[in-house]
């Protein structure tokens, strides 16, 4: 049986959503995941982002990439944060996109889904990171990664 | 939506203010008129606009810190139209909705949050002298103002005298119109009400105190404050002093500052990742059996508006700056051993239990004072986290 937006916001609006319960959904939510977070609300895209993060299909990085360029740091966090689920090759281009964030919030946690998911290219990056980001916080953690140091 | 939810439900951050009686009104030829109300230094804060029209009149101030008695803004009602051209005599219609408005006035008394006074607005439209439409429009004011206190009365003997004794009306006369192009709209009576909330003084006659200490990286888009009026509320329904211990805010910590999405994991009770281990080590001015809320940017790697989880020894609670105004209570809630009542499951279509503080149908969508049940409250009598009065 279908599922519709309706449902999925039930599961979405509680205060603490059982994402991995509702990650059984399925990918037939991920149509819905992908219009909340471009919908209006903050909250809602950023738990659809979280939501789509459990999910194991090549539209849920879709549904991060849009979350990644959210104009909301809250649900680029989201996507950050969620992008340590994700095995998908096609995740490292989103994750790559966050470690430039403006936001150093955002590029922070970036740096901590790197961390989890060891790839050439992120780890280079994570490198030039620990050279010139302005934040020193961001720079001592990108060092630590990018040299393979295992984050606590 | 019933005409209680609609009333009860808060608007702290709203900037409307809704009119109740909107007006068919007016004076014969266009020689006297109306105008709207300037409700100038009064704050939706401190007044509720009421029951009116759902369309906005105009930005309000937003509200000031209260001093004292702390007071909430209701908003949503409904609206009554029709007063004749020239006329201050209420219709049938009229009086049903101000018997709707008084039902939820008697209601509210049995919450925490009483409507304990209102104030009527009478307005005009733009026709006719100026000091005819002021005298106009407190003759409308009038009107509402003795028929609610009327049937107040007659709900409940002595109600609506005490209530009518704290109250007052006044005339905009046409000062404040809505709708230049319609002169109709602008020749009505709007009702602001006012909840007074108390903040006890002493633990007696609770049967036990919850004492928080607020420690704050990050300020939620819901005043930290209006978060804390509605857990004293609500547990002071059910018996528990809610108290502040402290507020401190949290400068950047070694590894975290207020830019920070706090790692809790899946937030499940009794692990901890150590980011929170870090986070609930800030423990100035809290004893052991004190409960911390820190009010924090977001979670990760997950998005909550809250999470309860807390390491061994450290009671405490996370919120978020997507918390809303009931997410503090209901996180305590967990600390104190409240499970939700109606988390959902695949394929199992049931509705949420929204007048329910545990509800995990979302605390956003919680219309009223929310309950907690006995055997809830028994859960919290057995609690480590609270102490004796």
């Amino acid at each position: 049986m279908p599922v519709t937006l309706k449902q999925v916001l039930q599961w979405l609006n509680s205060d603490e959503p059982n994402y991995r319960a509702a990650a059984k959904l399925g990918v037939q939510i991920l149509p819905h995941l992908a219009a909340l977070v471009q919908g209006n609300s903050p909250e809602h895209a950023a738990k659809a982002a979280s939501l789509a993060s459990l999910i194991d299909d090549d539209r849920a990085v879709e549904v991060l990439s849009l979350a990644a360029r959210h104009p909301s740091p809250i649900v680029r966090l989201a996507a950050a944060g969620g992008l340590r689920h994700m095995k998908r090759p096609s995740a490292t281009k989103v994750i790559m996109s966050l470690l430039d964030d403006k936001d150093h919030g955002v590029r922070k946690l970036a740096v901590k889904t790197v961390a989890l998911r060891p790839d050439s290219a992120l780890l280079a990056k994570a490198a030039g990171l620990g050279r010139t980001d302005p934040h020193p916080q961001i720079r001592l953690l990108a060092s630590r990664v990018a040299g393979g140091t295992r984050l606590a | 939506m019933s005409l209680l939810d609609e009333l009860f439900q808060e608007a702290s951050e709203s900037n409307e203010t809704l009119e109740l009686f909107g007006e068919s009104e007016g004076f014969e030829h266009g020689t006297y008129g109306e105008f709207l109300p300037e409700l100038g230094n009064e704050t939706v804060g401190s007044w509720l606009p009421e029951v009116g029209a759902r369309r906005p009149v105009r930005p309000a101030q937003r509200a000031p810190a209260p001093a004292g008695p702390c007071t909430r803004p209701l908003l949503r009602g409904q609206c009554v139209e029709g007063f004749d051209f020239n006329r201050a005599d209420l219709k049938a219609r009229h009086r049903q909705q101000i018997r709707d408005l008084a039902q939820c006035i008697l209601a509210s008394q049995g919450n925490c949050r009483p409507i304990t006074s209102f104030r009527v607005v009478g307005h005009t439209d733009q026709v006719g002298p100026a000091n005819f439409n002021i005298q106009l429009g407190q003759r409308r004011a009038d009107a509402v103002f003795r028929e609610l206190v009327t049937v107040l009365n007659g709900l409940r003997p002595g109600l609506g005298n005490q209530i009518g004794a704290q109250s007052a009306t006044e005339s905009r006369g046409e000062s404040d119109p809505v709708d230049l192009n319609d002169r109709a709209k602008d020749r009505r009576v709007e009702v602001f009400l006012r909840n007074t909330v108390t903040a006890p003084t002493a633990c007696s006659p609770f049967r036990a105190r919850i004492r928080l200490h607020i420690k704050i990286f990050v300020e939620p888009c819901i005043p930290i404050s209006v978060m804390l009026e509605n857990m004293r509320c609500l547990y002071g329904l059910i018996g528990f002093l809610v108290e502040v211990g402290s507020t401190e805010r949290l400068k950047n910590l070694p590894s975290l500052d207020g830019n920070d999405a706090i790692d809790v994991g899946d937030c499940v009770m009794g692990t901890v990742t150590p980011e929170q281990r870090l986070l609930f080590a800030n423990r100035n001015n809290a004893k052991a059996n004190e409960i911390v809320a820190y009010f924090v940017r977001a979670t990760s790697p997950l998005s909550l508006n809250g999470c309860a989880a807390f390491p061994a020894g450290r009671p405490g609670v996370v919120i978020t700056s997507t918390a809303s105004e009931w997410t503090l209570a209901h996180e305590v809630g967990h600390v104190l051993g409240l499970n939700h009542p109606d988390d959902p499951q695949p394929g199992v279509n049931r509705p949420f239990l929204l007048d329910r503080l545990m509800t995990a149908g979302g605390t956003a969508n919680i219309l009223d004072v929310p309950r907690i049940q006995p055997c809830e409250i028994k859960t919290i009598d057995q609690s480590p986290f609270k102490s004796n009065c």
